[in-house]
């Protein structure tokens, strides 16, 4: 692996490429699957979930400052040896490379069912796919430059909705308060607790030093957090809990329903479009991520020449299933379920584990 | 590497500009304006599934400045047939309308009442909003007789392009108060809600001149509005909806009333008369606005609840026919606030009465205030507002009214000396 300066980004390249890769959750198909498990309390699993994977975060936090420069998958071979790293490594592999495919493929049939009803999948996927992949062929400094360059464009246009949909907004519908019951509640987040998780411990060796990494981390995290907690609200004060639970794609409709006066109506292209741009940076950032992956498991030193093959495997694995709600029913909750496990106790071990080492050392 | 990028660039170029396969020109598309859905005749809806369909196309052309708009050509753009459901009618009007007939404009849902009181007409609509071009900020109207001849009868005045005439009807009409705002999205949302009777805008047009005579100027139901002249189709009044299904209809007046009690309704102006108390040969005409929310407490308890609801209204009086000074004799004024409040009060507890007993449900959306009486979903779905509550419900009214001008002319002549 290179290790030039040059691979390093700062606080608000994290912070941009942060709250996209995570954000967009509050806008894509997983919407679904969250007001169904919490109703009109969907906004507290957010806030639920990111409060279960804090303490891992925090135990992670510690164990990578100890390793400066290394990234999760190499302390683990560090300190838990090869094989359990490798193991580790196979099991993240096969969770991002799912993830991802089956993540954009359902962007790209949502996109199709709103927006291109004529144009073939297939193409889209393929247009999509090149785009991304060429982009993350750049290399990690570029994808960061990116994000951080349309970062606030997507800003204004997020808080333009906002308060657009303010005016749309009912706000009592927030109650009952806590939709299905608070055990519901504290369940559901531990569900769901891997929607925070993925790709941060990966980010590591990619910022500067550990200082801007935690400080980058927890702010991003709060922001996002907010930011879909708010949007998730939004869907509720719009459509109420029993009917958002039918619409497949509550952003899509909010984004139809909000109009700028009373002459300018059917805005949602302006919205789309920047909410497009946010999806290929965030797709970006998932290949980057699996082909390191990749590269890491295989040994591959200059990783960056498996973009090309990872991305046209994403594009088969993302063409298998027949229709995007397949995808999200089976594939995605079941990843979602296994791998939260993966998310919530590997650090734990890797702190004991380092701290093993440490006293035999000693 | 810049000069081998080129050629593929515009290379590129020759399919990036001739468009993918969801370009299409706006010159080939109908913009649908108007959706009409009416029971079709000679089908049997137990046995079939079928509806007839109207379509009032825009005309692109008006848009263009300077441009003649085709002469004779309004008849044309407007359309009835039969169709299994109004999603798959677009293909068929295919066979003699030359462009892609789209939805993604349409501002209205026009529906027969006739329809609208069957049970076939929920899962028509809510069915419907699985095609991307539907769109939940639409507004339904209800119309008493059949909805394709409310569009064909309709002859906007002012206006040649039907869009704006429809947006301006439904602008203002709900700004008065006449009709209650009903998109798509509202109707969604209280229906799927199971708690509150949702109103539809009711429209009606000039058939058999069934005018009632004489009354207050909100009294009306559409179709009886006494008036000469003018485009033939009137939007005043509400119809009912229980869980999907119309159920009645309320007038003008009960609308307005009803948009006073819902705090989710915005109204702008409203101007309404009232007998002056102190000669009841006369009507005072007021402005009635509504600055503070409404409050409504509900105390939940073995039984049938109590409910405590202040509210609140602010007065400017804007003509006194009968001449007697209000404005600078307090006694006088007191007189008239206190009128004015058993007035209000009694058309408010009249109609909560007509809910109860006529609807068994409300229409104010009052289940927003139920709900923080709740801490989750089941225990307030199992307690049934709607159901088991509100038509039992002990209800006491507050007035909070204050009259806070008298218009831009302090004192009436007086009338004896200008006689003299």
């Amino acid at each position: 692996m290179r290790k030039d300066e040059k691979d390093k980004v700062g606080f608000r390249e994290v912070l941009a490429i942060m709250v996209f890769t995570l954000g967009l959750k509050g806008t894509d198909i997983s919407t679904v699957l969250l007001l169904r498990e919490g109703l009109n309390a969907a906004w507290m699993i957010i806030i639920g979930s990111f409060l279960f994977i804090i303490p891992s975060l925090l135990i992670l936090s510690s164990v990578l400052k100890k390793h400066q420069t290394k990234n999760l998958l190499e302390i683990t071979q560090l300190t838990m040896g090869k094989p359990f790293a490798f193991l580790i490594a196979l099991s993240l592999l096969f969770f991002t490379l799912m993830n991802t495919a089956t993540d954009s493929r359902s962007y790209m049939t949502q996109l199709i069912s709103v927006n291109f009803p004529n144009t073939p999948l297939f193409i889209l996927y393929l247009c999509f796919l090149a785009l991304c992949m060429w982009v993350a062929k750049k290399g990690w400094e570029a994808i960061g430059s990116i994000a951080w360059a349309v970062f606030p464009y997507l800003m204004i246009a997020l808080a333009m909705l906002y308060v657009l949909m303010f005016k749309e907004a009912v706000f009592y519908r927030i109650f009952p308060l806590f939709g299905n019951g608070k055990w519901e509640i504290v369940k559901a987040s531990f569900n769901f607790s891997s929607l925070f998780a993925e790709l941060l411990a990966m980010m590591y060796p990619f910022v500067k030093n550990h200082k801007t990494y935690t400080r980058s981390l927890y702010s991003s995290l709060l922001l996002t957090v907010s930011l879909m907690a708010l949007m998730y609200l939004s869907y509720i004060w719009m459509f109420d809990y029993r009917s958002v639970g039918k619409i497949t794609y509550p952003f899509n409709e909010a984004i139809r329903i909000v109009s700028l006066g009373r002459n300018i109506t059917n805005i949602e292209t302006f919205f789309i479009t920047l909410w497009l741009v946010g999806v290929f940076v965030k797709f970006v950032v998932y290949i980057y991520f699996v082909s390191k992956i990749f590269g890491f498991l295989f040994h591959i030193s200059e990783f960056e020449h498996t973009i090309i093959p990872i991305s046209i495997l994403i594009l088969v694995i993302g063409m298998i299933p027949e229709n995007n709600e397949i995808s999200l029913f089976v594939i995605r909750t079941n990843t979602l379920a296994y791998f939260k496990y993966l998310f919530l106790f590997l650090p734990p071990m890797l702190w004991v584990a380092t701290k093993i080492r440490e006293v035999r050392a000693a | 590497m810049r000069r081998r990028a080129l050629p593929f660039l515009l290379f590129s170029m020759v399919f990036l500009l001739t468009g993918c396969w969801d370009k299409k020109e706006v010159e080939e598309r109908s913009y649908v304006v108007a959706i009409g859905l009416d029971l079709p005749k000679g089908v049997d809806l137990e046995k079939e599934q079928a509806v007839d369909v109207t379509f009032q196309f825009s005309n692109p052309k008006l848009n263009v400045k300077g441009a003649n708009p085709a002469e004779g050509a309004e008849m044309e753009d407007i359309i009835t047939l039969t169709a299994p459901d109004f999603v798959t009618a677009r293909n068929m009007a295919n066979s003699f309308v030359t462009r892609e007939v789209s939805f993604s404009h349409n501002k209205v849902l026009i529906i027969s009442e006739e329809l609208a009181k069957t049970e076939i007409f929920y899962r028509m609509l809510s069915t419907a909003f699985k095609d991307r071009e539907m769109r939940r900020e639409a507004n339904i109207i209800v119309t008493e007789g059949k909805a394709s001849e409310f569009i064909s009868k309709n002859k906007p005045e002012m206006m040649v392009r039907p869009h704006r005439y429809y947006q301006f009807l439904i602008d203002r009409a709900t700004e008065t108060g006449m009709v209650p705002e009903s998109t798509i999205n509202r109707f969604f949302a209280i229906t799927d809600g199971d708690a509150d009777l949702f109103l539809a805008m009711y429209g009606s047009y000039d058939k058999n001149n069934k005018e009632t005579g004489f009354q207050d100027e909100d009294q009306y139901i559409a179709g009886q509005v006494p008036k000469r002249g003018g485009n033939p189709i009137q939007l005043i009044g509400s119809a009912v909806f229980k869980e999907g299904k119309m159920i009645g209809t309320l007038t003008g007046e009960e609308t307005r009333i009803t948009r006073f009690l819902d705090n989710t309704a915005e109204l702008r102006d409203l101007f309404s008369s009232f007998q002056d108390p102190l000669d009841k040969r006369y009507k005072i005409a007021v402005r009635l606005k509504q600055t503070k929310k409404l409050k409504v407490k509900i105390k939940k308890r073995n039984g049938p609840p109590k409910i405590e609801i202040t509210y609140p209204l602010d007065v400017k009086v804007l003509s006194v026919p009968s001449m007697i000074n209000y404005a600078d004799n307090l006694e006088n004024q007191e007189k008239l606030k206190t009128a004015l409040k058993n007035k209000l009060k009694e058309n408010a507890e009249n109609l909560i009465e007509k809910t109860q007993k006529e609807f068994k449900g409300e229409p104010f959306y009052w289940s927003l205030n139920v709900r923080p009486l709740f801490d989750t979903v089941k225990e307030y779905e199992e307690w049934d507002w709607m159901n088991k509550n509100y038509p039992l419900a002990d209800i006491h009214i507050t007035m909070d009214v204050n009259i806070v001008g008298f218009g831009k002319q302090l004192k009436e002549s007086n009338i004896e000396k200008v006689r003299d």
